[in-house]
């Protein structure tokens, strides 16, 4: 098989991608399959994943594609986030929530790490109701439940480290 | 598929966001606040590390929230690490106030002054996988005081020691300071624990009575250990004769404190430990030395020369040692008030061959007994690998460095 060998992908509406061989390796998930079955000549379906997100995804195993340290990227969750990482990760809300879910699918761990860590720095540091804002997400306890949970998670017995 | 919100995706990649967040317990808190279905996402991942410190001036902010709630028994199943610090009648508060059942709890470190055998069993069994369904502890570590003014210490006796078996096979790490066990229950334990990584017994302050440390009777070493995976090994051994001890101890004579039997005999039982130790390769730390609380006030009141491991692994040649060759990737050898005969010249050798990385540990007596040397000087001594004294008694250790015992072994 030829390093310089593609792939043809077909993204849920049906859309064909053709990719490099090494890029669609990026992918755990394709990466097994093709050595598994070999190059079947014939295009591989993803169900699950639609053509916007698939080039997004595409873009992103494309520029890390000759970074050596790959598979360990995002493996620190306190490191910061490299700067063309953080660009590409500015998407409204819908776009990321499915770029978590394809990268799962297609079995990218750094791309699952970096989507699910940008998820969680949006939380960071906000008061409940700024992270209601953030998410667009209303209220719905009424003043005595959330009293009840604050009472509940008395804050100096659950560990604050 | 269109996502909108976080809580559209499936559960696991959820748990996942949030898991990134467990570290900061302001953050997951805040998060429990936003809504109903944030709430059920994060109050799990809130409840997964609990810890509480009582403080005996104050009513315990753990039992007046708990009791006020119950929220301790609606959401204890979820705690995965639980540190306590308290005095038997808390901890017989949180078992009541707690479920029957931790099935996540995975790690307990509990501190201060708990002496019910029965107490620590019954949480033993409530996060045990045959009793309490739970996932089995990977990680103990008790460090508890007496209890009242005559220091009653637990120890792992009855109904806890048979609790604590419930977990051989999951556990990771077991570091107890001061609770006792017996050799017996040691050796037990060593040859049922195949994942355990970590296991500490060594007290870090003796309290002046010698008589409180676990040790391992090297008499009970029979079976094969299953913690081959062993890092730190952390535990006097003793109960091997030493044949070849003939000076006073302490001004008395030396059968007052060293077993005696034949050559033969002591031979055996140094091959019989050092062939269980071989097996450790893995290991990094291997601490079987005595450990004293300098910054105790009665420090300066004991007669170390009496308390000192007579009963040890001679660590020498003669003894067996070379068993031990497989032990590469040793970084601390700590024998510490051990009258051991590591230091001399072919041992010294053989420990910069076999244990590269190795920094042995020993203690200079320091008294007046210090006669020929071993080695010639310094610069012999440096070319060794690394080597150090622990001088419990005086800073003029490079006078002291061979004393008299070392020499009889």
């Amino acid at each position: 098989m030829s390093a310089h060998s593609q792939i043809l992908l077909t993204s849920s509406e049906g859309t064909e991608f053709l990719i490099d061989r090494d890029i669609a390796d990026k992918s755990m998930l394709l990466k097994c399959m093709l050595e598994d079955i070999g190059e079947i000549g014939q295009a591989v379906p993803l169900p699950n994943v639609s053509g916007p997100i698939l080039t997004k995804v595409i873009e992103y195993c494309t520029h890390h594609r000759d970074d050596p340290n790959f598979l360990s990227a995002n493996d620190d969750v306190t490191a910061d986030i490299d700067e063309w990482d953080l660009e590409y990760c500015k998407v409204d809300q819908g776009t990321l929530y499915e770029l978590i879910l394809a990268a799962n699918y297609l079995d990218i761990k750094p791309l699952m790490d970096l989507t699910c860590k940008t998820v969680a720095n949006m939380i960071k540091a906000k008061s409940p109701e700024e992270i209601r804002k953030t998410f667009n997400i209303t209220n719905d306890f009424t003043p005595e439940e959330e009293d009840q949970v604050r009472r509940e998670n008395g804050k100096d017995w659950v560990d604050e480290h | 598929m269109h996502l909108t919100s976080l809580t559209d995706l499936p559960p696991e990649l959820q748990l996942i966001i949030a898991s990134l967040l467990e570290d900061d317990c302001e953050d997951i808190y805040s998060c429990t606040l936003v809504s109903h279905d944030w709430h059920s996402i994060f109050n799990p991942i809130l409840w997964r590390k609990v810890r509480n410190y009582w403080d005996s001036g104050e009513s315990s902010s753990l039992v007046s929230g708990a009791a006020s709630t119950g929220s301790l028994r609606k959401y204890g199943r979820h705690i995965q690490h639980l540190q306590l610090e308290c005095l038997t009648k808390d901890f017989e508060e949180f078992l009541t106030l707690s479920p029957r059942r931790f099935s996540q709890l995975r790690s307990i470190e509990l501190r201060g002054r708990v002496d019910s055998d029965e107490m620590i069993a019954d949480l033993l069994l409530r996060c045990s996988r045959r009793h309490g369904g739970g996932v089995g502890l990977r990680r103990l570590v008790f460090d508890l005081d007496g209890c009242g003014g005559h220091g009653e210490y637990f120890g792992f006796r009855g109904k806890s020691i048979d609790a604590l078996m419930e977990h051989v096979s999951t556990l990771e790490e077991f570091c107890v300071e001061d609770p006792w066990i017996s050799s017996k229950e040691i050796q037990r334990l060593l040859r049922s624990t195949p994942r355990l990584q970590v296991f500490n017994i060594l007290s870090q302050e003796r309290k002046g009575r010698i008589d409180h440390g676990s040790w391992l009777d090297a008499k009970d070493v029979r079976l094969k250990w299953a913690c081959t995976s062993l890092r730190v090994f952390g535990c006097p051994i003793g109960g091997i004769p030493c044949h070849d001890i003939d000076r006073e101890i302490s001004e008395g004579p030396v059968s007052t404190s060293v077993l005696k039997s034949s050559h033969r005999k002591s031979l055996a039982l140094h091959r019989r430990v050092y062939s269980q130790l071989a097996r450790l390769t893995n290991l990094q730390e291997l601490r079987m030395g005595i450990l004293y609380d300098t910054q105790n006030d009665n420090y300066h009141r004991y007669n170390k020369e009496l308390d000192r491991q007579y009963d040890c692994l001679a660590m020498s040649l003669e003894s067996g040692l070379d068993l031990l060759r497989g032990l590469k990737n040793l970084q601390i050898v700590a024998l510490e008030d051990m009258e051991v005969g590591i230091d001399a010249e072919d041992e010294l050798k053989w420990v910069a061959q076999h244990w590269p990385k190795a920094k042995i540990i020993t203690t200079d007596i320091g008294t007046d007994q210090d006669t020929d040397s071993v080695l010639s000087g310094d610069e012999d001594r440096s070319s060794y690998g690394e080597f150090e004294h622990e001088d419990d008694y005086d800073d003029d250790s490079e006078d002291d460095y061979d004393s008299d015992f070392r020499k009889v072994m």
